[in-house]
C-alpha cells in the first residue's frame, strides 16, 4: 500500500475524531423529552471514527506485510502534476471570477485549461474558448437567466452592458 | 384518476414540455454513449438547466435524461465495443460481436426496439403500481419514515463496490454532511464554525456536482493528451431494418426480460446493470442455442437492452411512491425534487398529482421518442466522438461551475463545489465509492428528523421502531438489503459497480 493512501486513511481518522468533541457539546442543546442536536451526529461520527481507524490499521498492517503491494492505483508524478495543474487552473478561475466576471474570465479559463490538458492546436485554442463562452452566455444568461458573476468596478460596468 | 392522466397528457403535450423531453433524451443519449459520463452524472449536469422551469417541465426533462442515458450506453457499446454505461456490458458482448460480423445496423435496431419495449412496459407497471404503493405508504408516521430511510440507506452495501467498509464510511461521511447547518428541531447551528456559508447546510447538488462530475474531470486530467477519434465504419441503419417475422421469435425473451428488469429496478441497490446481467443470464440459460452467446446472440442483446431500460420504470416507481432512491441516478433525481421544493414520496401523489402523472406521461413519451432520437444519436455520436477531450472537459467543468452557482446565485457555493471535487477525486483515487456519500447526504436529514420525531412521540422509547408492523418489516427488509451483496457474491452475480 502506498504512503499516500495511508496518509489519506490517517486524515480520515483525524477528521472524524476531531469533530467528536464538538458533537458531544451539541448534545447539551435539547428540548424537554428530546435527544438533542448532538445525538445523531455523535453516533455518525463515532461510527465513522471506528471504521476509519479500522481501515487505517488494516492499511498499516498490509503495508508492513508487503510494502510493495498497492490496493489503489497510485498516480505517477507526471499524472499527479497534470491533475494538480488542472485543479490550480480551476481554483484560480473560481477566485478571479467574482472580480472580473463570467464574460471576461471564461474564455481565458477555457484557453488555459485546454492548454493545461495538452491541447496545442492554435486554431482550436483560438476558436473554442470564444464559441463555448458565447454558447454558454446565450443559453444560461440570456435564455435561462442565471445571473452569473458580473465582476466589480470596470468589469461590472462592462458586464452590465451585456446582461 | 383518469382526469389526472388527461390533465397530465395535455400538459406534457405542450410545446415547451415536448422540447424539454426531446432535448433531455438527446442529452441523455449523448451522455450515456460517452464513456466517463454516467447516467447519474448526466442527470446532475442536467439539473442546472431546469432551474427556471416549472416542475412538470423540469422532471419531464430529467426523466428523459435518465431513460436516454441508459439507452445511449448501447450506441458506443455496439459501434466501438466501449460500454458508455456499466449496464451496457452485455450489449458489448453480443452487440459488438454482431457489429464485427458486419451487422452493426441490425444490432442497433435490436437495441433500439428492445430498449423501447422494455421502457414502455416498465412505465405501464409504474403507472399501475405507484398509486397503490403510495396509498399504502400514506399511513406512515415518523417511525415508518425512519425505517424507510434506513431501507434507502441500506442500498449502500450495493453501491460500495469492492470494499463494504469503505462504502459504509463514505455513507457515514454523507450522513455527517447532512447534519451541517441549522438543526431542524432545536434551531442550533451545527458544524458551521461561525461561517454563514454553511448555515443553510451543504447543498445536495453542489456536493453531487463536485463529487461526481468535477472529480471526474480532475481524474481525466491525469491522462496524457490524446486525440480521441472515432474508428467505426458504419453504413447506416436503413441497411438492416428488421422484419416482423424475425421479431416474433424473440417475443418471449422480450416480455420476460422486461418483467425481470422492472422488478430488479424496483429493488433498492440493484439497478440497470444487475437487471441486464440477470436477464442476459436467464436468456442464455433458456436459449435453444446457448453456444451462440458471446458470439453475437440476438437473444442476449434483446434481454440485456430490454432489462436495463425496464429497470428505469422500476426505480422510478419506488422513488415516486416511497421517496427511496433505488439507484445512484434516482438519488440525484431525489435531490432535484428537493431543489424544486418537492418531497418525493407518498404525499407527492396527493399534493402534486400533476407532477407525478406528468412524469408517467413524460416517461412514456420519452421511450417512444427515443426510437427516433437514438437513430439521430448514432449519427451525432460519430461526430461528437471526434471532439478533442480538452474541449469536452472544459465544457463539463463550466457546466459544474454554472450548476453550482445557479442554485443560490452564490460564489461561495463554487468553492464548496471545488472542495467536493477534490474530495471526490481523492475518494475515487483511493477507491472510496462516492455514491454512498451522496446517498447519505440526500437521505440523512429526513432520517435524523424522523428518528428524533419518532422518539418524541414515543416519549423516548426506542422500541417504537420495531413494535409497529410496517416499521419492523421495513427494518427487516433493510437487513436483507444490507446482506444482499454477500448473497449475490455466493450466487455468482456480478456487482453493480
Amino acid at each position: 500500500m502506498g504512503r499516500g493512501e495511508i496518509v489519506f486513511r490517517a486524515l480520515c481518522v483525524l477528521f472524524f475524531a476531531a469533530l467528536l468533541p464538538y458533537a458531544w457539546q451539541l448534545g447539551e442543546i435539547r428540548r424537554f423529552g428530546e435527544v438533542g442536536s448532538g445525538f445523531w451526529p455523535l453516533w455518525v461520527l463515532a461510527f465513522a471514527t471506528v471504521l476509519s481507524l479500522f481501515l487505517f490499521l488494516q492499511g498499516l498492517g498490509s503495508a508492513r506485510r508487503d510494502p510493495r503491494q498497492k490496493t489503489a492505483a497510485q498516480p505517477t508524478s507526471a499524472e499527479a502534476r497534470r491533475c494538480l495543474a488542472a485543479m490550480v487552473i480551476v481554483l484560480a478561475y473560481l477566485l478571479i471570477l467574482p472580480w472580473f466576471g463570467f464574460v471576461i474570465t471564461t474564455p481565458l479559463f477555457i484557453l488555459v485549461f485546454m492548454f493545461g490538458l495538452g491541447e496545442r492546436r492554435v486554431g482550436l485554442l483560438g476558436s473554442a474558448p470564444l464559441l463555448i463562452t458565447i454558447g454558454l452566455f446565450f443559453f444560461f444568461i440570456k435564455f435561462i437567466q442565471i445571473p452569473l458573476p458580473r465582476g466589480s468596478g470596470v468589469f461590472l460596468t462592462f458586464s452590465r452592458m451585456l446582461y | 384518476m383518469l382526469e389526472h392522466y388527461w390533465t397530465a397528457l395535455t400538459t406534457v403535450l405542450q410545446p415547451v414540455n415536448l422540447v424539454a423531453i426531446l432535448l433531455g433524451s438527446l442529452w441523455g443519449i449523448v451522455a450515456g454513449a460517452l464513456p466517463g459520463i454516467s447516467a447519474s452524472m448526466a442527470v446532475v449536469l442536467g439539473i442546472p438547466f431546469t432551474f427556471g422551469m416549472q416542475p412538470v417541465t423540469a422532471f419531464s426533462m430529467l426523466v428523459s435524461v435518465y431513460c436516454g442515458a441508459i439507452t445511449g450506453g448501447s450506441i458506443t457499446a455496439i459501434l466501438f465495443g466501449i460500454p458508455g454505461e456499466p449496464s451496457a456490458v452485455c450489449t458489448v458482448v453480443e452487440g459488438h460481436s454482431m457489429a464485427k460480423q458486419g451487422h452493426a445496423a441490425k444490432a442497433m435496431w435490436i437495441a433500439i426496439i428492445a430498449s423501447a419495449v422494455g421502457g414502455v412496459f416498465s412505465v405501464f407497471v409504474m403507472m399501475f403500481a405507484t398509486p397503490l404503493v403510495a396509498t399504502f405508504a400514506l399511513a406512515f408516521g415518523p417511525a415508518e419514515y425512519f425505517a424507510l430511510m434506513v431501507l434507502g440507506l441500506s442500498v449502500v452495501s450495493s453501491l460500495s463496490g469492492r470494499s463494504l467498509t469503505k462504502g459504509f464510511l463514505s455513507c457515514l461521511f454523507g450522513l455527517f454532511l447532512a447534519t451541517v447547518g441549522t438543526d431542524g428541531i432545536t434551531g442550533a447551528e451545527r458544524f458551521t464554525f461561525g461561517t454563514s456559508v454553511l448555515l443553510g447546510g451543504i447543498g445536495f447538488v453542489i456536493a453531487m456536482v463536485g463529487l461526481l462530475a468535477a472529480s471526474e474531470v480532475f481524474a481525466e486530467a491525469e491522462q496524457p493528451f490524446k486525440e480521441k477519434t472515432a474508428s467505426a465504419e458504419y453504413r447506416g441503419l436503413r441497411a438492416e431494418i428488421p422484419r416482423w417475422v424475425e421479431w416474433r421469435r424473440h417475443l418471449g425473451i422480450l416480455g420476460w426480460s422486461s418483467t425481470l428488469g422492472t422488478v430488479v429496478g424496483a429493488l433498492p441497490g440493484a439497478g440497470a446493470t444487475i437487471a441486464s446481467f440477470l436477464a442476459y443470464g436467464e436468456a442464455s440459460r433458456w436459449s435453444k442455442r446457448p453456444e451462440k452467446f458471446g458470439k453475437g446472440a440476438e437473444d442476449g442483446l434483446i434481454a440485456a437492452e430490454a432489462a436495463n431500460n425496464a429497470s428505469t420504470g422500476g426505480s422510478l416507481t419506488v422513488l415516486l411512491a416511497l421517496g427511496i432512491p433505488g439507484s445512484n441516478t434516482t438519488a440525484m433525481l431525489l435531490g432535484a425534487f428537493m431543489i424544486h421544493g418537492l418531497q418525493a414520496g407518498p404525499l407527492l401523489l396527493v399534493q402534486r398529482p400533476d407532477v407525478v402523472y406528468g412524469i408517467f406521461i413524460a416517461a412514456l413519451l420519452t421511450n417512444l421518442i427515443m426510437i427516433l432520437t437514438t437513430i439521430w444519436g448514432v449519427r451525432l455520436f460519430l461526430q461528437l466522438n471526434r471532439l478533442p477531450y480538452s474541449v469536452f472537459a472544459s465544457v463539463i467543468m463550466l457546466l459544474c461551475v454554472i450548476g453550482a452557482f445557479g442554485i443560490n446565485n452564490s460564489v461561495d457555493d463554487l468553492y464548496v463545489m471545488f472542495i467536493f471535487g477534490v474530495i471526490g477525486y481523492l475518494m475515487a483515487k483511493f477507491e472510496y465509492p462516492t455514491a454512498p456519500a451522496v446517498l447519505g447526504l440526500v437521505l440523512g436529514d429526513l432520517a435524523e428528523l424522523s428518528f428524533r420525531r419518532g422518539l418524541v412521540l414515543s416519549q423516548g422509547d426506542p422500541m417504537v421502531f420495531v413494535s409497529r408492523p410496517i416499521s419492523a418489516l421495513l427494518l427487516l427488509l433493510s437487513l436483507v438489503a444490507l446482506f444482499y451483496p454477500l448473497l449475490r457474491k455466493r450466487m455468482g452475480i456480478p456487482a453493480e459497480s
